[in-house]
């Protein structure tokens, strides 16, 4: 996997949007990975609608319900396991 | 940077707790983490002594870039270098 991106801040979208359509663009695969209120970067339904072109999209599961509690999240619910996995994958990582 | 087993350095910036919560579960597969508290003193809570409790089981040793206090200080010009050497830089 070409890239990992790790979003921590809940104002990401504006910079996501572009960024993952270009890396689409380029034919990359890239991950994201979600955690503490950059979960809700995930409200952004442009964003959200970007997340089937990932080769995984994984939120963490402690932070998303500290901040949305039960509402249905649009990508996958993991743990910093997952983060820890997704780490070992990529090449690159970046964070936002 | 290849893949596997990573050198991972973590700039804690905006959130210490969460900082640590991220450092000690990137541990789980196997790559060596440095975390750096950075923009101020981490606060005294129970939340971080509990987190504080996850890094010190999963060998991690923070430093910081604040002057005085109790952990190991780095300098710009360390922090720079541990910047180059690390696979990747995460800053939360």
């Amino acid at each position: 996997m070409d890239l990992l991106i790790d979003v921590s801040t809940p104002d990401a979208a504006p910079v996501l949007v572009p960024l993952l359509q270009a890396l689409h663009r380029r034919g990359s695969e890239w991950a994201i990975f979600f955690t503490n209120d950059g979960v809700k970067a995930l409200d952004d339904t442009q964003l959200a609608g970007l997340m089937h072109l990932a080769e995984q999209a994984v939120a963490c599961e402690f932070s998303w319900e500290r901040y949305r509690g039960d509402a249905e999240c649009p990508v996958t619910l993991g743990s910093q396991t997952n983060h820890s996995m997704l780490a070992a994958s990529a090449a690159r990582i970046i964070g936002l | 940077m290849s893949e596997g087993k990573k050198a991972l350095l973590l700039l804690a910036r905006r959130d210490h707790t969460e900082a640590m919560r991220v450092a000690a579960g990137l541990t789980i597969f196997g790559h060596a983490v440095r975390l750096v508290f950075m923009t101020g003193p981490v606060a005294d809570t129970p939340e971080n002594a509990e987190e504080a409790e996850m890094l010190e089981l999963s060998d991690i040793t923070p430093e910081t870039t604040v002057a005085d206090q109790e952990l190991p200080h780095l300098e710009p010009g360390a922090l720079a270098l541990a910047m180059v050497e690390a696979d990747a830089v995460i800053s939360l």
